[in-house]
């Protein structure tokens, strides 16, 4: 055995590019989908520490649809024997500054070991000292860096690495204190070991209800950034399949080239399973040197992107994730796994090829195929029946998962039909052809398609790929930029510090005859989620722009006069709520919903009151910004510099739309870096991918070139027609691939974005970015055909003379 | 005289004997020449310099008085275009092409297709029923019939066949060379035929043989 692996391995020692080609490819494939892996592991790894940390893990809770519990119902169930640990949890501080308390009971929560640890580690106490120390608090490194402006709380503060941002861990008393809400609880977690024969929950606290504690401080960040992770998986796998294109390609043309070597083996003894066993063992060693460079691509390219992914993350979901990445043994496992499984899959029709060849050595070289009436009926039927099956999927199912299976369906069963659409065009083309040279072109890119029949998928998948989730992102920006130019009703925003500037600022206007937009608000929570409530003065610039995507017909006189809410899209989403509902703002606060709005970007929910109704239930909501109009006849810049001058307010303070429009507008940009690079990347695989199928075809287009030549074809021109040849193709593609891109677009924006972020985009189409991408497209297909087109540029007529020699085998 | 052939020389790289070494013949329009020699004589090679698809090293060739021994690839190409068809043994039909477009294409790239003429050629070599059919899909005797009736489409000056009958059994030989010297005589075109067969090239107006790099007439 060892001699016939030698011998047909001796092929790679005389086409070393192959050999490179075929690694790259099969690496590259590997690397794409690793580094997606690593990415989703590492952010999966980050919640989990997360919630990990926090000691609760999957477990349940009690919580009230009032927004609180009181002492004594913790202190009844507790005594009816309920193993119970009481929660407080509230926002602490202002604006930029302001942090998740959570306050615990140190004695029963099952985080409080690792409160401990830290406590010893840092400040040498125990759990006693952690008692009996006042106000002892838990943060991660960041968050504890961001309050130790005040030396005092600093000193208190100790560090919990894997605590999420923005998040103070403490015991029960210090919350209570800070939080100015005594007797009150947020939740009680229900711990795992309880007694038997337990009274009922719903006799002794019935207004209590059982929920998962992943709606607690971190609101599982797993469950909110499923689509997210989802939707890079499918961007792996996209480009995994593409990649393993190219493999198949090479390995195929491998085998034409050993047809040789096959046949003397043969003739020397070899049977068809030893020749079968080589070619295994052979492709399980390439898939493990090309797996384990794939992996090392992949983990430098998911050490780049990740701090992307993470602020995409963070931005979109305010889930945390570590801008670090670790190597983890498993991730080194599955992925050399999917390198040999990709391999063997690229490489059973070369192993079939292989045993029919073995079998039949007399059988000629290759002989080109054309596409038999049954096969396309057959290609025409699965398409039809795969895109089927993707619009039901889409049509009744529902989640994230169906949206994902049914795009799935629309593409796959797409890329079947590419082959016979292409087929039904070109036989077209052969008749309409006016002269016999585009004829032949016609007929005889008709006989190409079998053999490139899986890089035009590629391509197809690619080239769809990227108008769709291109499409889907242009629309979010247009939307985004339209949307904050209605959101910034104001021209000047301010900064204010304290309660007497904000004063001072609003008097001023007045005497100024600006009209002002003070943006009070109240943070807190609404069923353990973070929740802010704006708090808005009756001005006819919120009646002209603020964005309501569904309302009641009074809407703005109900917030105003009737105490009603706006509440952003999110909201709406996530907790049911519809135009017309009464909800629970907050305890002892209920009100009908008038509005909902489009709050793009934002993770959280967000309610919209009257200033009066929110004053009603906050006596001193948070002002920290001012919106100004400039009265007429004075610019925003003169507005800004009156302020800086009058009030001593400095320029950073003072924002003008513009400059906030700009800002919002590039983390936008920055929140969709990892999409276009995946974008690329794969429209780069699905290139490489057809220039190892020319390559792979190149061996057996000789003899279909050189009748042509002998009849007076040129080289030169039939170079021309090979490279003409390759850009209809792209073209082909690319407008099969459009209205596919667009279906896909429509998906995003109406299934897949509305399951992940909980709003609704408009579709916008941008035929300046399509004629963009059919260019990408044509220069992909271009380079391809470069290698195929220059060799038959520099043919020698020796060559194709070969062609006619008769001992030719 | 339409082919007049002088001193040509040729080596191939990495051989140390020369393939021809001034070989010189001349052929004259409506004449059928048939060449012979050993294996490896280099019987191709002539075939394939009159037909400028290869370079000789030295020596001239001149096609109706003009020298085509050293003709770019565009310009042997517009000649083959025009005004020489081949015919090989291993028949090389374009596989993307029925036999209808197979038949037409050399004619219509010269700019010279005649429907009549080609209908013609189809009923006389019994093609008739096999227009629509693919070259896969038709037998090695059909093939031949088919490469000859495209190389006669053109209504070339000269034809050039190699081992035209080589791969086909007796009986389909015997028919497609009756048919193939027949049209021949039909067009007023030369025929050149390379072939190992004496009784083949006895059909022939003149027998030259090739031996040692020379062209001299069968048994001089």
């Amino acid at each position: 055995m060892i001699h016939v692996l030698a011998t047909m391995f001796g092929h790679w020692r005389r086409a070393p590019l192959q050999l490179v080609l075929l690694i790259a490819g099969l690496a590259l494939a590997t690397a794409l989908w690793s580094a997606v892996q690593a990415i989703n592991a590492e952010a999966r790894a980050s919640y989990e520490r997360a919630v990990e940390r926090l000691g609760t893990g999957d477990m349940a809770a009690l919580t009230s649809p009032e927004g609180t519990i009181a002492l004594e119902t913790y202190v009844r169930l507790r005594r009816a024997g309920w193993q119970l640990s009481p929660v407080l949890e509230g926002v602490w501080g202002q604006g930029e500054q302001s942090v998740t308390l959570l306050g615990v009971d140190v004695l029963s929560y099952p985080g409080a070991p690792a409160m401990a640890a830290a406590a010893e580690t840092e400040g040498n106490l125990d759990v006693a000292g952690l008692l009996m120390t006042p106000g002892v608090m838990f943060a991660n490194p960041g968050t504890r860096a961001k309050l130790e402006r005040d030396d005092q709380e600093a000193a208190r503060i100790f560090s919990l690495p894997d605590l999420p941002p923005d998040l103070v861990l403490s015991d029960i008393s210090v919350v209570e204190a800070l939080l100015n809400r005594p007797g009150q609880l947020s939740r009680l977690l229900i711990l795992p070991d309880q007694p038997r024969d337990l009274p009922p929950l719903s006799a002794r606290a019935p207004g209590l209800v059982v929920t998962a504690t992943n709606d607690g401080p971190l609101g599982d960040p797993g469950r909110l950034t499923r689509s997210f992770h989802l939707n890079l998986t499918a961007f792996g796998f996209l480009s995994f399949g593409v990649g393993l294109f190219i493999v198949q390609g090479s390995i195929m043309l491998s085998i034409e080239q050993r047809r040789g070597t096959i046949r003397t083996l043969r003739c020397l003894g070899v049977s068809v399973s030893s020749l079968m066993t080589a070619l295994l063992l052979e492709l399980i060693l390439l898939a493990l040197v090309a797996g384990a460079v794939g992996l090392v691509v992949g983990y430098s390219l998911a050490g780049l992107l990740l701090p992307d992914v993470s602020a995409t993350l963070r931005g979109l979901y305010g889930a945390p994730v570590d801008g670090t990445l670790s190597l983890r043994l498993s991730w080194v496992l599955s992925g050399l796994g999917m390198a040999l499984a990709g391999t063997l899959l690229a490489g059973l029709q070369a192993l079939i090829s292989l045993r029919r060849l073995a079998r039949h050595l007399s059988q000629a070289s290759y002989a080109p195929a054309r596409l038999s009436a049954s096969q396309i009926q057959i290609l025409c039927l699965s398409g039809a029946g795969l895109i089927g099956l993707g619009a039901v999927v889409l049509s009744f199912g529902s989640g994230l998962l169906a949206g994902f299976v049914g795009l799935g369906g629309l593409m796959l069963g797409s890329a079947v039909l590419v082959l016979p659409v292409l087929n039904l065009l070109l036989q077209g083309a052969r008749r309409m052809a006016g002269s016999p040279e585009l004829q032949w072109l016609a007929a005889d890119s008709r006989l190409q398609l079998p053999g490139l029949s899986l890089s035009l998928m590629a391509l197809l998948l690619a080239v769809a790929t990227n108008v769709g989730v291109g499409t889907m992102v242009s629309s979010f920006r247009m939307t985004f930029v339209d949307w904050i130019d209605q959101r910034l009703v104001a021209d000047v925003f301010v900064e204010v510090e304290t309660e007497a500037q904000a004063q001072s600022v609003l008097r001023w206007a007045t005497l100024l005859r600006a009209r002002s937009l003070p943006q009070f608000y109240s943070d807190t929570r609404l069923n353990s989620a973070p929740l802010r409530i704006y708090g808005v003065v009756d001005d006819p610039l919120y009646r002209e722009h603020w964005p309501l995507v569904r309302k009641t017909p009074d809407a703005w006189e109900r917030l105003h006069g009737g105490g009603a809410v706006f509440v952003n899209e999110q909201l709406a989403q996530r907790d049911g709520v519809q135009v017309g509902d009464r909800m629970t703002v907050g305890p002892g606060w209920s009100a009908p919903v008038a509005a909902v709005y489009s709050d793009y970007g934002n993770p959280d929910k967000q309610i919209i009151a009257s200033l009066p109704a929110l004053r009603a239930q906050v006596p001193s909501p948070t002002l920290l910004r001012i919106g100004l109009v400039p009265p007429e006849g004075m610019s925003r810049d003169d507005l800004a510099q009156r302020l800086e001058q009058d009030l001593d307010i400095t320029r950073t303070a003072i924002r003008d739309k513009e400059a906030i429009k700009s800002l919002s507008i590039a983390v936008f940009d920055r929140t969709f870096v990892v999409t276009g690079a995946l974008n690329i990347l794969t429209l780069a695989v699905a290139g490489f991918a057809m220039l190892t199928s020319f390559l792979s075809q190149w061996t057996r287009r000789l003899p279909q070139l050189a009748p042509v030549w002998a009849m007076g074809i040129s080289r030169a021109r039939l170079a021309g027609l090979e490279f003409l040849r390759s850009l209809g193709f792209a073209i082909l593609t690319f407008v099969f691939a459009l209205p596919l891109g667009l279906g896909l677009a429509w998906v995003l924006l109406n299934v897949i974005n509305l399951e992940a972020f909980g709003w609704r985009l408009p579709m916008y189409l941008f035929p300046g970015a399509w004629a963009r991408l059919l260019l990408l497209t044509c220069l992909a297909a271009g380079l391809a055909a470069l290698t195929p087109v220059l060799r038959l540029l520099r043919l020698a007529p020796a060559q194709l003379l070969g062609v006619f020699s008769n001992d030719r085998p | 005289m339409l082919v007049s052939v002088k001193d040509l020389t040729r080596r191939y790289a990495g051989q140390n004997r020369d393939v021809l070494s001034g070989a010189s013949f001349e052929l004259a329009r409506g004449e059928s020449v048939a060449l012979t020699g050993d294996s490896g004589s280099g019987k191709s090679t002539v075939l394939h310099l009159l037909a400028a698809l290869d370079r000789p090293d030295s020596g001239q060739i001149l096609f109706g008085g003009r020298d085509i021994s050293r003709l770019s690839d565009p310009a042997a190409s517009e000649l083959r275009r025009g005004r020489i068809a081949l015919v090989f043994q291993q028949f090389n039909l374009v596989p993307a092409l029925n036999v209808a477009d197979n038949i037409s294409l050399h004619a219509r790239l010269g700019q010279q297709f005649d429907p009549q003429w080609a209908d013609t050629l189809v009923s006389h070599l019994g093609l008739s029923d096999l227009l629509e059919r693919y070259p896969d899909q038709i037998s090695g005797g059909q093939q031949q019939r088919v490469a000859i009736a495209r190389s006669l489409a053109l209504r070339p000056d000269l034809l050039l066949a190699d081992e035209p009958t080589g791969n086909l059994d007796e009986t389909a030989s015997a028919e497609v060379l009756r048919l193939m010297l027949d049209l021949v005589n039909r067009t007023g075109c030369a025929l050149f035929l390379v072939t190992h067969s004496p009784e083949i090239a006895a059909q022939c107006d003149r027998h030259l043989h090739l031996s040692g790099g020379q062209v001299r007439p069968a048994g001089s």
